[in-house]
């Protein structure tokens, strides 16, 4: 598998001028197709609410206005809502990271019966999707009362069996050797894993963290079951209740929550997203 | 003094053989073991078991019906709807994300280093948000009074399109939303996987005469050959299970039954109408189309990939 | 050692018999009241009424809890929190679902409190005749307390109106009459004439539409019934103003609620309750008339609103429970509601009152239209049966089939047959 190192530019083809600039128009439409929501949404929550509505298509609002964040600061609990948000991406994140060390650890450097099979149960879990357990999840979790809580939008979700395989893989080639040598200074095992393969490996968890970190920020189907009540709802689901209820009417508003809910993404996208890409892509390759 | 310090090293390896082993590796992967263990396998059996009962969540009582339920699956025009909305959706995003990504990855292969570099963020900006937050921001674009879609239909004399309460359309609406989100992401593991190809094999090619469709079709796209089929099986991945949270968020299935998929129906069955035994039996089957898919895959991925050795 | 250890010894006893006379002494007990009234539509008024319950009941505290998705979103959640076991004490459950709470939702009745309060008997003569029935089982056991009622209502923007040179004064009071007015305004103004509401699936306004003709969804007898004339007559004239006349958008009612507030439909066919919602919102002259009527058949109209459930598991949550429900249904709770919404008041002697609402209806001559229409108000009539929030779909689904061009006929047919097989008949 390729490590986390940036994407490669790989080699570049010639051909004539034509069709180059064929391509690149082609390649332009796409890049205006992927901005230009994103832009829609900015502009109108700038937007004096008298234009939203107003069959205006102008791309630049006239009379910017901050309005619509100033109610949106007063009216929504939007603080409360991003600290759930970062709470449970957090914590998912911490919990996420730590069991992936570990069992991937486990896996790779000791021999025990049933390894194999255990192994490939963990990768099977990436294979069931989310819906088809939600049900009884629910249920179970709240059997044991513990809707509406942080644990119930986390536990379910603390273990990644992708995490598990994507660090297995990098341990493996771990050499034997450094690890030996420091089981022999009479090293206990788990300082030999967090003083000597955890600093080599760095970019990896970093890497993954960021990966899991996104996911869990954006996570819909699993907290939208058990986070209803207002006051512990995370950003996607909070933006839905919005939607239905409070500011069915107002888009100025929506998309003032929506800017809100999309800016921290994005501001850490721009500032790393080299090592996001990477991260992303290899997930997909095979190696 | 050597020998002391060998037979210690031995007595440290011979340790870390056997029992002692065993216990330690099964103590680093207690947790996550047990965490999927709890959260993925025993929901799982409970899914199976609770597809032959009928019960509504509510009442301490469960009902036990036998095969009926799944009976009642084969025959239901809703279920029918459901899998060929499916089917809809694995057409419309591979199209979108399957198909338009790999051209635009071979656009990007004639293009210079800076416009390589600015068109792989930009297009994969979208994937970074939430899909929550992309439904709402095509909510507005959809809006047929006042949003942008209707106002540029209005200008040009036609009747605005209601993109969502239309069931002619509200699929593809919905597809496109996933579609957009989603197009990063493939797009970045194609052009990845292009990336991969070693630059003398594309060398040795052109020097042999191959050069473009020629050269795109019995080599490049061949070696690109297992990235497709990686993002195929994610392309039918997300025909299921995102096009759920758009659609939870959006049109709940509708209108009419047009835009709910085979996933959304194992919600539906049990959050909306209480029917958890039957929304079971619709997810176990589920469960065993993915289990098909994913073995298809890893079986064709690799006669792929035995196939570019050669 | 000695002597700290009596210290502490003694700090002990204190702090145990100071916690013992607090727990004997007056230990707020804290309810949860479940309500679909979000800040746009009377969550201001559910605030109100809870701050000043709290001020007379001060060993009750209670804790308000929004749930979206209308009634039905409520029931839901409802059934998931009754599942988890831990549900709120007080609950707003729909009048067209108060069959099924009766029957599928653990509950205690209310009457049940009828021996252990000496002012039970007062209090339930306290309410506008009839309207304690739409909380009474089929044995006239009172399990329910209504909290108040809402018939649907024509809202329309007098400015609009006059854009499209028709007359504020003289709103239109058949369905034939609306749907001129509506084609003016699309000519004139270019704006869309008439809106209906469709909230998630329920099928409140159909109901009145229909029966207006002289039709039922659901007969008397609880029968399906949506396949008669009457029925078919409606349904196709609704589906004229979508397709034919193009002057009803064929969109989700939040977007038809969007619409009107931003001056982008002309009329608006929407509950009562909503009414000081739409005045704050509007920035047009809003007026209301009475709900269309079909030529001179007599209007029915459902209604609409909610009755109040103690869901409470425990017994002293169950006592505050019953408390709060008296309140919210006293003259100074139904003042309170009837100011922040457009819910009609269902006690005697508050209208007339200046200490309650005389004033208040006084100067909300847009209350008038709904009041007008309570000697014409019926049942909103429940889909029973365990199968019964499918069939509501169902029917919704018809609907939105026919607003989209649909054989009317062909789909009402289609659509009856699948009720009868849901709901058993």
């Amino acid at each position: 598998m390729r490590n986390a190192e940036p994407v490669q530019e790989g080699w570049s083809l010639e051909t004539g001028p034509l069709s180059r600039a064929a391509w690149f128009v082609f390649l332009l439409v796409l890049a205006l197709l992927a901005l230009f929501p994103l832009w829609w949404m900015f502009t109108t929550a700038l937007k004096p609410a008298s234009q939203i509505f107003a069959g205006d298509l102008s791309l630049f609002p006239r009379g910017a206005t901050l309005d619509h964040f100033r109610r949106l600061m007063g009216t929504f609990n939007l603080a409360r809502i991003m600290g759930n948000t970062l709470v449970v991406a957090a914590v998912t994140t911490g919990f996420q990271l730590i069991t992936s060390l570990l069992a991937a650890y486990g896996f790779a450097r000791y021999r025990f019966p049933l390894r194999e099979p255990l192994f490939y149960l963990c990768l099977g879990t990436m294979f069931i999707p989310i819906q088809v357990i939600m049900v009884s999840n629910y249920l179970l979790v709240s059997d044991w009362g513990l809707l509406n809580t942080y644990a119930a939008a986390i536990l379910p979700q603390a273990a990644s069996a992708f995490g598990v395989f994507f660090l297995r893989q990098q341990l493996r080639l771990f050499p034997q050797s450094l690890l030996d040598a420091a089981r022999i200074d009479g090293a206990g095992e788990l300082t030999v894993l967090f003083r000597i393969v955890l600093p080599t490996i760095r970019p990896f968890i970093t890497a993954l963290g960021i990966l899991f970190f996104i996911n869990a920020w954006n996570q819909y189907v699993w907290p939208v079951l058990v986070l209803t009540d207002p006051d512990m709802m995370t950003l996607p689901i909070a933006l839905r209740e919005f939607m239905h209820s409070e500011a069915g009417h107002d888009w100025g508003l929506m998309m003032a929550a929506s800017t809100m809910g999309v800016l921290p993404a994005l501001i850490a996208f721009l500032l790393a997203q080299r090592m996001i890409m990477s991260t992303f892509a290899s997930t997909g390759l095979k190696g | 003094m050597k020998a002391m310090t060998e037979g210690r090293a031995r007595r440290g390896r011979a340790l870390s053989l056997g029992a002692g082993e065993a216990i330690r590796g099964y103590l680093f992967i207690l947790p996550a073991v047990v965490l999927l263990g709890i959260f993925v396998y025993r929901p799982l059996l409970e899914t199976l078991r609770l597809s032959f009962y009928e019960w509504n969540m509510v009442s301490p009582t469960q009902t036990y019906v036998g095969w009926s339920n799944y009976r009642e699956m084969l025959e239901s025009p809703g279920v029918r709807r459901a899998i060929s909305n499916t089917a809809a959706y694995a057409l419309w995003l591979g199209a979108l994300v399957l198909v338009l990504p790999t051209i635009a990855t071979v656009a990007l292969t004639y293009m210079r280093t800076f416009w390589r570099r600015a068109f792989r963020v930009v297009l994969f900006l979208p994937n970074i948000i939430s899909l929550a937050t992309a439904g709402v921001i095509w909510l507005w674009i959809y809006n047929p009074i006042g949003g942008f879609l209707a106002t540029v239909w209005d200008a040009l004399g036609k009747f605005p399109v209601n993109w969502l309460s239309n069931p002619n359309t509200a699929l593809g609406a919905i597809a496109v939303i996933v579609a957009w989100k989603a197009f990063g992401y493939n797009f970045l593991l194609l052009t990845a996987g292009l990336a991969g190809v070693p630059q003398e094999v594309v060398e040795a090619a052109r020097v042999d005469g191959a050069e473009g469709w020629v050269l795109w079709r019995h080599i490049l796209l061949p070696m690109l050959g297992p990235t497709i089929v990686f993002v195929l099986s994610a392309t039918l991945v997300m025909a299921a299970e995102y096009v759920f949270t758009p659609i939870h968020m959006l049109t709940e299935g509708g209108p009419i039954n047009s835009t709910t998929n085979v996933v959304f129906e194992i919600w539906r069955q049990a959050f909306r109408w209480f029917r958890v035994g039957y929304s079971s039996a619709i997810a176990i089957c589920v469960f065993l189309l993915f289990l098909v898919i994913t073995t298809v895959q890893m079986l064709v991925s690799e006669r792929v990939v035995s196939y570019e050795e050669r | 050692m000695n002597q700290r250890l009596r210290g502490w010894a003694v700090l002990g006893l204190l702090a145990l018999v100071l916690g013992a006379a607090g727990i004997a002494g007056a230990q707020p007990i804290h309810i949860e009241y479940w309500h679909i009234n979000s800040a746009t539509f009377g969550g201001a008024a559910v605030k109100e009424a809870v701050e000043r319950f709290q001020e007379l009941n001060p060993d009750i505290r209670v804790t308000d809890r929004f749930q979206q998705g209308d009634y039905g979103g409520l029931l839901n959640n409802l059934q998931a929190a009754l599942a988890a076991g831990n549900p709120p004490a007080v609950a707003q459950i729909g009048y067209n679902y108060r069959l099924f709470a009766f029957e599928q939702v653990p509950h205690v009745p209310f009457e049940s409190f009828r021996d252990s309060d000496p002012g039970y008997d007062e209090f339930i003569n306290s309410f506008v005749d009839g309207v304690l029935g739409l909380g009474q089982d089929a044995d006239g056991v009172q399990r329910a307390i209504p909290l108040a009622v809402s018939v649907p209502l024509l809202y329309y923007n007098a400015d609009l109106f006059r854009q499209a040179g028709l007359d504020p004064d003289n709103p239109p009071r058949t369905w034939e009459e609306v749907r001129q007015a509506a084609r003016q305004i699309r000519e004139r103004t270019g704006q869309y004439g008439i809106g209906i509401q469709i909230t998630s699936a329920n099928n409140w306004v159909p109901q009145s539409m229909v029966e207006s003709n002289g039709g039922w969804l659901l007969d008397p007898e609880g029968r399906v019934a949506i396949d008669s004339p009457e029925v078919i007559e409606v349904y196709k004239f609704w589906q004229d103003l979508a397709q034919r006349d193009r002057t009803l958008p064929v969109v989700t009612d939040a977007e038809q609620e969007q619409a009107f507030v931003a001056g982008r439909l002309g009329m608006y066919i929407k509950t009562s309750a909503i009414l000081q919602n739409f005045a704050q919102q509007a920035n047009f002259e809003l007026r209301t008339a009475p709900f269309p009527t079909w030529g001179d058949k007599p209007r029915r109209v459902a209604a609409g609103g909610n009755a109040l459930f103690i869901t409470a598991r425990d017994p002293g949550q169950q006592r505050a429970a019953y408390e709060f429900i008296k309140f919210l249904t006293s003259k100074e709770g139904q003042t309170i509601w009837v100011k922040g919404t457009g819910y009609l008041p269902i006690v005697q002697g508050v209208e007339d009152d200046p200490r309650y609402l005389a004033d208040f209806f006084a100067e909300n001559p847009l209350m008038r239209a709904a009041v007008a229409q309570l000697p014409d108000a019926v049942p909103w009539a429940p889909f029973p049966g365990p199968r019964g929030f499918e069939a509501e779909t169902t029917l919704a689904e018809a609907r939105e089939a026919i607003l989209n061009g649909a054989d009317v006929e062909a789909t009402l047919r289609e659509t009856a047959a699948i009720l009868r097989r849901l709901l058993g008949q």
